[in-house]
């Protein structure tokens, strides 16, 4: 019985898979630091699809972007975190329904 | 073969173990718990990294998103109520049916383009040839046009398809499009003597016709390099090899990221220092009291 090969696709569908999970919490969840949560977890698959590139192509660019993205990432939790503390100072909830103040 | 079933059985383990850990953060109410799968499946994605032979990536995994990244969730989940969430009776709402069709559609895309991926020549190729028998893959660059009996070749299993052998060179060639490989590069006469921007020339006139699904045979000396035969395409094409061959040794270090990141990327990594540095100063003044509270220090 031949192994099973991992391949790219392996890697790819798993990172869909991730993308998809990470997209349906940043979708459907009401709770900012949640959906906060589900936005990482994009980022990170999105990493994933390029180490898997820069793996399957041998290229170190790939890893160069996933460094790029991580720093992306930590200014951005730094950033979106100390909007929901602000938020939340302000209007007492994190639930993105009743934050609708810029809902016209 | 053993190997094989290593890696696919380490592979799938610590899928598995991501995507239930990722399920986990969208699916379970309480954001402590959340924020603790979010660890887990951090961890499983630096696996999966250290997999993929990226090492440097799989400790900056570790060290920025499961130390800081996570420390900072949960210090935000400790300074806010938690029990909003839990009081709310969440309502069904047809949006949200819509949402969950909406990103298994976009996962159904994704998963068909990344089979649509899994040609040959990314199953058994110059892809999988790379990880599995490096020392064939030198055998053949530094064979590339000029039979060598010197190197102690391992008897080959199955011959390289010639799709196999034009990407090996044309990785080979595209190792040499950075300057500084460009330069180390040990070449040959009439190389040595050449301008660098004509060795640049020839290096992309060899790539043109790789790309028109050239033969080897077929790469002779291109238009304009009349004074160059076919003994001297070898030898450029065996230099080029070699820097694909320390490029190979190099792959997922932090000497290879750093290289790149400090040379070829340079404005990208000052343009994200900059962004940390304007994150830094936008947190700082969200972080401040209001004026009008009272607290202004």
């Amino acid at each position: 019985m031949s192994p099973i090969v991992i391949g790219l696709d392996h890697f790819l569908s798993l990172s869909a898979v991730l993308f998809g999970i990470g997209m349906i919490g940043a979708l459907v969840r009401r709770n900012a630091i949640t959906v906060f949560m589900s936005i990482e977890l994009m980022l990170n698959s999105v990493n994933l699809a390029f180490a898997a590139f820069a793996y399957y192509r041998w290229d170190t660019t790939g890893q160069v972007f996933v460094f790029l993205v991580m720093v992306v990432a930590a200014c951005e939790v730094a950033a979106g975190l100390a909007i929901i503390l602000a938020l939340f100072r302000n209007k007492e909830t994190v639930n993105l329904d009743e934050l609708n103040v810029m809902r016209w | 073969m053993l190997t094989d079933w290593i890696y696919a059985i380490a592979f799938f383990v610590t899928a598995a173990a991501t995507v239930a850990s990722a399920l986990m953060v969208v699916l379970h109410r309480n954001p402590v718990i959340n924020a603790l799968y979010l660890v887990l499946c951090f961890f499983g994605v630096a696996v999966l990294y250290v997999l993929l032979e990226s090492h440097f990536l799989a400790a900056l995994q570790v060290l920025l998103y499961a130390g800081a990244v996570l420390v900072l969730f949960l210090m935000i989940i400790m300074l806010i109520r938690l029990d909003q969430e839990q009081l709310i009776k969440v309502k069904p709402k047809p949006g949200k049916a819509l949402a969950v069709a909406a990103a298994l559609g976009v996962v159904l895309v994704m998963i068909g383009v990344a089979h649509s991926l899994s040609s040959p020549s990314s199953q058994r190729g110059a892809f999988l040839l790379q990880r599995e028998q490096p020392e064939r893959i030198a055998a053949f660059l530094l064979d590339l046009g000029e039979r060598r009996a010197d190197l102690n070749v391992a008897p080959q299993k199955e011959p390289l398809s010639e799709t196999d052998k034009v990407q090996l060179a044309r990785q080979a060639l595209n190792a040499l499009a950075k300057p500084e490989t460009m330069a180390k590069a040990q070449w040959p006469e009439p190389f040595r003597s050449m301008a660098p921007n004509r060795i640049e020339a020839l290096r992309k006139a060899l790539l043109a016709g790789l790309s028109r699904q050239w033969t080897l045979a077929q790469i002779g000396a291109p238009a304009g390099f009349k004074e160059l035969n076919r003994a001297h395409i070898a030898a450029f094409i065996r230099t080029a090899a070699k820097a694909r061959l320390t490029q190979l040794d190099e792959f997922g270090t932090t000497a290879a990221v750093g290289r790149d990141l400090f040379s070829r990327y340079l404005l990208p990594f000052e343009a994200a220092s900059i962004l940390l540095l304007a994150a830094i100063v936008g947190v700082l003044l969200l972080a401040r009291r209001n004026p009008e509270e009272g607290g202004s220090r």
